[in-house]
């Protein structure tokens, strides 16, 4: 498979977060500088309509992760379903806004992978093929840049306001959907 | 209740920092203090031991200078402390201490474990969730309200522009606590006396060496972030300005 970037947008109460546009932009501007294929995903109950909305933008495939477990929102859920569909598509970069729903249930999910999560970036640096991420420190006294230091999936979530949602670039046509639906046992 | 807090010390907020050498951290000659965060997250147990009786344990992994912040917390009233002593746990990721802290406490049988919502110095917020899924245990972030329920406990999150949502726990599980959920007491004089009686237990790295690895991420640089200062000019008729105005203040400053 081609290395690829998923960007995972957020839909909560019956809206697309509109801090997700920001994080497609992020990964439009990754996916032109290392030349790997973007793709987004949305999950949830019911997700087409999401996913269509954002296969208007400049991605190549457009992913509905749909499992009724997924509603209303549960870390166990959440973290559980994307395992499945990231570790079958095995994408290498995934994408997230830093959103208190993402906060809670990314560093569960990154270590059920046996990963790492770099999570609250205001921005990326490619140095050679070594992809950066920096990180506010100590309250913002400090900048870091953060490498991976494990195989990929490798994930990484973007600040509120770290790229510009409204710079997203459309696509000329829409991108194909695909429909995931995820069968997870919930305890 | 048997409640664990997980509690780490860092540079004091107004202390200058310095960077070393390398530029890959700070250099080690700061003040130090206990990472506020944790001390809601302290506090929160306390009050709940407070009614409903059990044990509050404490926690650190560190240098000897941060058994500072297991004493204080034994002066205000926890029962006993861990100390995951050396100066090797300072430079661990989220992962590795999460899996240390799992590593120190598997003979324990705790109801909760808390930890602050996120540290001072890295900011990652990452411990407590990580911790949990290690433990195989629920876990809930940004805790403003604790209650005890027949089957476990009911906890109020804090969600973003000012909503709440409250979840049913089972038991045991991982809280993060959000700061403000209380206020911090002091620490009263015959506590700092009893906290010196109080049992703190050393783990040397070797005992748990097994159960970290490699860091899965690395600060590659640590620098002071470059402020740049800008003045541009908006120019036309007043509504065309106006409107460029909003449109900076909506998507650049991010204050509409």
């Amino acid at each position: 498979m081609p290395d690829s970037i998923l960007v995972i947008v957020e839909q909560r109460e019956g809206k697309l977060n509109r801090v997700s546009w920001e994080t497609i932009t992020a990964g439009q501007a990754l996916a032109a500088e290392t030349g790997w294929t973007l793709e987004a995903a949305v999950a949830g109950n019911s997700v087409a309509a999401f996913a269509n909305e954002i296969a208007a933008k400049k991605v190549a495939k457009v992913y509905a992760v749909e499992s009724p477990t997924l509603e209303p929102y549960t870390p166990d859920a959440f973290s559980a379903a994307l395992k499945q569909f990231i570790a079958a598509r095995q994408p290498k970069l995934v994408l997230m806004p830093h959103t208190y729903q993402v906060r809670d249930f990314v560093p569960k999910l990154a270590t059920a992978m046996g990963r790492t999560a770099i999570s609250d970036c205001i921005g990326y640096k490619k140095e050679g093929d070594k992809l950066l991420f920096t990180r506010q420190m100590f309250q913002g006294k400090l900048a870091a840049d953060v490498s991976f230091a494990c195989d990929a999936p490798w994930f990484v979530t973007f600040q509120n306001g770290a790229f510009r949602g409204d710079k997203v670039e459309a696509g000329a046509s829409a991108a194909p959907v695909e429909s995931v639906k995820i069968e997870i046992t919930v305890a | 209740m048997k409640i664990l807090v997980c509690m780490k010390q860092v540079p004091q907020k107004d202390a200058p920092l310095k960077l070393n050498e390398a530029g890959t951290w700070i250099r080690e000659d700061v003040s130090y203090e206990v990472n506020e965060p944790d001390a809601f997250a302290l506090e929160e147990a306390l009050r709940q031991k407070e009614k409903h009786g059990g044990e509050v344990v404490v926690i650190t992994a560190g240098p000897a200078r941060a058994q500072q912040v297991l004493r204080e917390a034994l002066a205000k009233g926890a029962d006993r402390a861990i100390h995951l002593e050396d100066n090797a746990f300072v430079g661990l990721d989220a992962a590795n201490t999460a899996r240390a802290f799992a590593s120190a406490i598997k003979e324990e049988k705790f109801d909760l474990i808390f930890t602050g919502l996120q540290s001072d110095d890295y900011g990652y917020a990452q411990t407590g969730v990580v911790l949990a899924e290690l433990l195989g245990w629920p876990h809930a972030t940004i805790i403003m309200q604790i209650e005890k329920t027949e089957a476990g406990i009911k906890v109020k999150r804090e969600l973003e522009a000012g909503y709440f949502q409250f979840v049913d726990m089972p038991l045991p599980a991982v809280l993060t606590i959000q700061s403000g959920i209380n206020k911090l007491r002091y620490a009263t004089l015959i506590g700092i006396k009893q906290a010196k009686n109080k049992p703190l237990r050393k783990v040397a790295l070797a005992e748990v060496q097994a159960a970290i690895a490699g860091n899965m991420q690395k600060i590659e640089r640590l620098y002071i972030p470059q402020k740049t200062k800008n003045t541009e000019f908006l120019e036309g008729p007043p509504g065309e300005v106006a409107k460029k105005l909003v449109e900076k203040l909506r998507n650049e400053v991010r204050v509409l």
